[in-house]
C-alpha cells in the first residue's frame, strides 16, 4: 500500500510511525517543509521517499500525489488543510484522511467555531464577541474585565493573551496591556487575508486542560484516550504559551484528574460539535478532530478550541499505546468505512512525552535555531522509549540544525507514571546540542508533584460546576445587576451572525 | 526577618510600577521603615527609596525587585552594584561574597549550575534567603540553604513571575503560588531560560518558628502550612490551661487573633473582638524604638469597653517579649474598663534567648521570661493568672503539619519531624 503524508513535524513523524506499523506491507512517501530527519528515515526504510516543498501548496500536492499514485493521503497539519490541500486532492479522486479546507474553519477561525456552539447551544461554549474595528474593540476590552484576547484567526499558538483580571487594584495596568494586544493583534491578522473578524474577546476561565481527540469519516466517530498538553514554556507552569512542551495520558481512556462522567460529556459535546459543523459548511468530514478543552467551574467540560487535526505532541503520547494497526483505521475513514472499527489501546499503560526546545523558543526563534544537534537514539531506544524529530533539519554536511521550535519529542511509557516519569527524563537526556548552545525541557512533565496538583485544581473547578449543575446555572456566568439600569445578561454578548465565506 | 520579592515580565507592555506598589503594602507588616526599589536601568541596575510607583523609568524594566527594611539594616541586607542588586531577607555577614558569586553567575553560560556550585560552599553557615537581579534582566531567588526563611515561586498566566518571602504577596498580585522552594533551592530566570537549581543545603534544616508563629500574614502559606490554621491549632492547646471558667476570650490583635479563636473553640468559651485598630502601620513588635513601639500600641489598641466591663477575661496573645504590650493592655483594661478577672494565655513557649540567625530582632537583655519566673510576671503584669504552650504543645502541632521548626530563641534546637 503506497501512503503519501504532508505535513513536517513532531506530530508526523508519529504518524508516519503508526503507518508504517501497520500489518500491511506499506511504501511512505513524505511531503515535508524540510528534511525532517525522522521522515526521512521512516519514509526510505519502506523505499518511499520526502519531498521537500512547500506543504501548504495545493499545487506541490497534487503533483507529488500524481506522481506517486498513493492509494491514501494523510494530510498531518491544519495550514493545508486551511490552504485546500485537502479539497485539491480529492477533486482529483484521491483518498485523504484530513479536514477538507470548509471542515477546517473549526480551527482557522476561533469566531466560527464560537458561533457554532452558540447558534446549536452546545454546552461548554463561553461568551465572546469578535471585532473587525480595532476602535471598537480597543473601547470594548476598556470594560471588559477579565477576558482573553485571541487574534479571530489561528496564527501558529502565538497571539493568544490570557489577561486574569481579578483585581481591581491592578486593572489599570490590565487595560493597557489588553489595549495593547488587541492593537498588535490587527497588525498581526492583517497580514493574513483569509478571515474578516480580527479580534476574539472572550472570558476567561480557569481549570485543567486536557485534549480530547478522535477520528471520524463524518458520520461514526472513534475516540482516542484524553491526553493533557502543557502549554507553558517552562517548568511550573510559568512562561510563555508554546505549541505544547509535553503531556501526558492514561491510564485508560481518562486522565488522573478527569472522571468518566466528565468523559463522557466531553464526546457528547465533540460529536454535536461535528454533527452540527457538517450540516453549517455542507461538506463531510474526514480526518481528525480534537476538542482542546478545560474542567471549568462553569460548565465542567468546556471547549477552548478545537483542531481539525491531531494534536502536535497529544498523538504522540498515544504512540506507545496502541495497539489497533492505525493505518488501516486512516484509510477506512478515508473510505467512509469507519462503521464497526474499534481501536484497541493498552489499557493499564500511560503515556509521557517530553519536547526538548533550544533556548530561546518560542518567542527569541532566531537565536534558537541553526544549532546542531544529536540525539543518542539508541540509548533512548534501550529505555524502550521512541525519539520523534520535530522541528530539526538534515542539512547537506549530513548534520542535524534545530530550526527554532521544539526540536525534538522523547516518547515513554510504562505501567504507572512514576516509571514513565524516569525514563522520559532519562531519554530527555541524552539529547545534546554540539555547539553548546542549551536546549531545554520541562523536567516537571508527568511528575507525581505535577499530577497532584491538578487533581486539586480539578478537584476545586469540580466543586464549583456540581455546585452550579445543582442550582441549575451551569455555563450561566455573567448576570449583571447595574444601578438605575436592571439586570443585564451577558455583557460580552455573543454574535449573531457569522458571514462564512464559502 | 524583612521581607522581599522580585518579578521578571515575559512580555513587554507591562508598567511594572502597581505592582511594586501593592507588592510593598503586602509586606508592610513585616516590619521596616524604608521601601527599596531595584530594576534596570538601560544597561545597569539601579536601586532606590520607593514611595508610591515615582521613578518613571521604572516602567520599560522587564525585571524588578522590592524589599522593606530596616533603615539601620541596609548596608547589611542590600547589595547595590552596577551588574547587579542583591537583597536578603535579614542581615548576612556573607553579603559580598554571596554578591560576587551571583554576579560571576549572571555572565556564566551555565548560570544555574555554577549558582548550584558555588553556593554550596556556604553548607556550614546559615545564609539568608535571597533574590538578584540584573541588567541583562535575569533574575534569581534562592532560599536560605538552612530552610530558616521561606520563599515561594507564583505565576501570573503567560506573563509574569513573582518571587516572595511572603506568599501572600503573589496572591495580591493576581499569580498562583506554584512552588515553595526548599532550603538550598534557587530559581534562575531570564525569559529564555527558567531553571530550578540546587545546592546543598545545610545538614540541619529548620524553618524559623517565628515565621509561623508571628512574622507571616495569616493568609501566608509558609512551607505549604497555611499560618492561619497553624495558630489556630496552636490555640486549641492552650485550652487545656484554662483553669477555671472565664466569660470571654480575646485575642490581642492581629496576630493574636487566631489563637484566640482556638482556644474559643476548644473551651466552648464565647470570642469577642476587643479592640480597634487606629494606625495602620507594621506590626507593634517590629517597630524600631521603644517609644515608637509604645505609640503604636496604645494606637493599636483601643478596647471596646461594653465586651470587657465587670467580665472575666482571657486575653490571648502569640508571645511575650518585653510584657510590654500586655503591661499596657492590662492596665487599659483594669484601672480604665474595670474588668473582673484577668487571665493571660500565651500561644508558645518562653522566649529565653537571642535569635543567632539575626532572623528576629531580640535583645536578650530584655526578655522578660528569660529574668522572671512566673509569679513576678504575673505581678509586673497585674494579672490573675498566666499561661505558657509547652514544648510538648509546638512538638504536636508542628508534628501534625509535618514541619521541623527552629525553635533557638524558646531554648531548644528543633520541634517537629525528626527533631
Ligand atoms: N477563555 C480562556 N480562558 C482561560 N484560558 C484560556 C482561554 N482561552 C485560551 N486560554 C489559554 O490560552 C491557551 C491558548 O489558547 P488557544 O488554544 O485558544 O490558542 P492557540 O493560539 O490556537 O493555541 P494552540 O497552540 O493550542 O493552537 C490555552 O491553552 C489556554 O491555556
Amino acid at each position: 500500500m503506497k501512503v503519501l503524508l504532508v505535513g513536517s513535524g513532531g506530530r508526523e513523524h508519529a504518524l508516519a510511525k503508526l503507518i508504517t506499523s501497520s500489518q500491511a506491507s506499506v511504501k511512505l512517501y513524505v511531503l515535508s517543509d524540510y528534511v525532517n530527519p525522522g521522515l526521512a528515515r521512516e519514509s526510505e526504510i519502506t523505499g518511499g521517499k520526502l519531498f521537500a516543498a512547500a506543504t501548504t501548496s495545493p499545487e506541490n500536492a497534487v503533483k507529488i500525489a500524481e506522481l506517486v499514485s498513493p492509494d491514501l493521503v494523510v494530510v498531518g497539519p491544519e495550514e493545508p488543510q486551511f490552504h485546500g490541500v485537502v479539497d485539491c486532492l480529492k477533486e482529483r479522486g484521491f483518498h485523504v484522511f484530513g479536514a477538507s479546507r470548509r471542515c477546517s474553519s473549526i480551527e482557522r477561525s476561533k469566531v466560527f467555531a464560537r458561533y457554532l456552539m452558540w447558534k446549536y447551544n452546545i454546552p461548554g461554549r463561553l461568551y465572546y464577541i469578535a471585532f473587525k474595528s480595532l476602535e471598537e474593540a480597543r473601547e470594548f476590552a476598556k470594560y471588559a474585565g477579565d477576558v482573553v484576547v485571541k487574534p479571530a484567526r489561528q496564527v501558529g499558538g502565538k497571539g493568544v493573551r490570557v489577561i486574569k483580571d481579578t483585581k481591581a487594584f491592578l486593572s489599570e495596568v490590565r487595560h493597557q496591556v489588553k489595549s495593547e494586544s488587541i492593537a498588535k493583534t490587527f497588525e498581526e491578522i492583517n497580514k493574513y487575508r483569509d478571515i474578516d473578524y480580527v479580534v476574539l474577546v472572550e472570558q476567561r476561565v480557569e481549570g485543567v486542560e486536557y485534549t480530547a481527540q478522535v477520528i471520524t469519516d463524518g458520520s461514526s466517530i472513534l475516540p482516542l484516550p484524553l491526553v493533557q498538553d502543557y502549554p507553558h514554556a517552562y517548568e511550573l507552569d510559568l512562561g510563555y504559551e508554546t505549541g505544547g512542551m509535553g503531556c501526558i495520558s492514561g491510564p485508560e481512556h481518562l486522565l488522573p484528574f478527569i472522571t468518566h462522567e466528565e468523559y463522557e460529556t466531553t464526546q457528547k459535546i465533540v460529536k454535536e460539535v461535528l454533527e452540527k459543523l457538517q450540516e453549517e459548511v455542507r461538506d463531510r468530514y474526514t480526518g481528525a478532530f480534537a476538542g482542546q478543552m478545560m474542567l471549568t467551574g462553569l460548565w465542567g467540560p468546556t471547549v477552548i478550541e478545537y483542531y481539525s487535526r491531531f494534536g502536535d505532541p497529544e498523538i504522540s503520547c498515544l504512540l506507545p499505546r496502541i495497539e489497533s494497526d492505525f493505518l488501516e483505521v486512516f484509510d477506512r475513514a478515508a473510505r467512509g468505512a469507519l462503521s464497526g472499527v474499534k481501536i484497541d489501546f493498552s489499557e493499564e499503560a500511560v503515556g509521557v512525552v517530553k519536547a526538548v526546545a533550544p533556548a530561546g523558543y518560542p518567542v527569541f526563534k532566531d537565536e534558537a535555531q541553526g544549532h546542531p544537534v544529536v540525539a543518542d537514539v539508541e540509548r533512548i531506544r534501550s529505555l524502550g522509549c521512541e525519539l520523534l524529530y520535530a522541528s530539526v533539519e538534515l542539512r547537506s554536511d549530513g548534520r542535524m540544525y534545530t530550526r527554532g521550535s521544539r526540536a525534538f519529542e522523547v516518547v515513554c511509557s510504562a505501567d504507572s507514571y512514576e516509571e514513565a516519569y524516569r525514563l522520559s527524563e532519562m531519554a530527555a537526556s541524552y539529547i545534546t546540542s554540539l555547539d553548546g548552545w542549551p536546549l531545554y525541557h520541562r523536567g516537571d512533565i508527568g511528575s507525581g508533584r505535577l499530577i497532584d496538583e491538578r487533581v486539586r485544581e480539578a478537584e476545586r473547578v469540580r466543586r464549583v460546576y456540581r455546585s452550579k449543575q445543582f442550582r441549575g446555572t451551569l455555563g450561566e456566568f455573567f448576570t449583571v445587576w447595574l444601578p438605575g439600569r436592571g439586570v443585564v445578561e451577558n455583557p460580552l454578548l455573543s454574535p449573531l451572525g457569522w458571514e462564512h465565506e464559502d | 526577618m524583612t521581607g522581599f520579592f522580585s518579578i521578571l515580565f515575559f512580555e513587554s507592555g507591562w508598567d511594572v510600577r502597581s505592582f511594586l506598589d501593592y507588592g510593598l503594602s503586602a509586606l508592610k507588616h513585616r516590619g521596616g521603615s524604608l521601601n527599596l526599589v531595584c530594576w534596570r536601568q538601560n544597561d545597569r541596575v539601579a536601586c532606590e527609596k520607593y514611595e508610591n510607583s515615582e521613578p518613571q523609568n521604572l516602567s520599560h524594566s522587564g525585571v524588578a525587585l522590592a524589599t522593606r527594611v530596616d533603615s539601620r539594616k541596609v548596608s547589611e541586607q542590600v547589595v547595590s552594584r552596577d551588574r547587579l542588586a542583591l537583597v536578603f531577607d535579614r542581615p548576612s555577614k556573607y553579603s559580598d561574597e554571596v554578591a560576587d558569586i551571583v554576579e560571576k553567575a549572571f555572565t556564566s553560560t551555565k548560570p544555574y549550575e555554577d549558582l548550584a556550585k558555588h553556593l554550596s560552599v556556604f553548607r556550614d553557615v546559615d545564609i539568608p534567603t535571597f533574590t538578584a537581579i540584573s541588567p541583562r534582566e535575569e533574575v534569581v531567588v534562592w532560599r536560605s540553604n538552612t530552610g530558616l526563611t521561606p520563599l515561594a515561586i507564583g505565576g501570573y498566566g503567560f506573563d509574569m513571575v513573582v518571587a516572595s518571602t511572603e506568599s501572600s504577596v503573589i496572591e495580591v498580585l493576581d499569580a498562583d503560588i506554584r512552588k515553595h522552594l526548599l532550603p538550598g533551592e534557587g530559581l534562575y530566570l531570564t525569559r529564555k531560560r527558567v531553571k530550578l537549581f540546587n545546592s546543598e543545603p545545610s545538614s540541619k534544616c529548620r524553618l524559623c518558628l517565628f515565621e509561623l508563629l508571628y512574622t507571616a500574614r495569616h493568609d501566608s502559606i509558609v512551607d505549604g502550612v497555611c499560618a492561619y490554621e497553624f495558630r489556630k491549632k496552636l490555640g486549641e492547646k492552650l485550652g487545656k490551661y484554662l483553669e477555671s471558667r472565664v466569660d470571654v476570650v480575646i485575642g490581642v490583635p492581629e496576630t493574636a487573633l487566631p489563637y484566640a479563636v482556638g482556644l474559643s473553640h476548644s473551651t466552648g468559651t464565647p470570642l469577642e473582638f476587643g479592640f480597634v485598630n487606629t494606625a495602620r502601620e507594621a506590626r507593634s513588635m517590629l517597630r524600631e524604638g521603644v517609644r515608637d513601639k509604645l505609640i503604636a500600641v496604645h494606637l493599636k489598641l483601643n478596647p471596646i469597653r461594653r465586651v470587657f466591663e465587670g467580665k472575666s477575661v482571657a486575653i490571648v496573645d502569640d508571645s511575650m517579649v518585653t510584657g510590654s504590650t500586655l503591661k499596657t493592655v492590662a492596665q487599659l483594661l483594669r484601672y480604665r474598663i474595670g474588668v473582673r478577672e484577668l487571665h493571660v494565655f500565651i500561644a508558645s513557649p518562653k522566649l529565653v534567648d537571642t535569635c543567632p540567625y539575626d532572623v528576629v530582632a531580640l535583645d536578650p537583655g530584655t526578655l522578660i521570661s528569660a529574668y522572671l519566673d512566673d509569679s513576678s510576671i504575673e505581678k509586673y503584669l497585674d494579672v490573675d493568672s498566666l499561661h505558657w504552650l509547652r514544648d510538648e504543645d509546638i512538638d504536636s502541632v508542628a508534628d501534625f503539619f509535618r514541619v521541623r521548626l527552629c525553635a533557638t530563641c524558646f531554648g531548644r534546637d528543633a520541634v517537629g519531624e525528626s527533631r
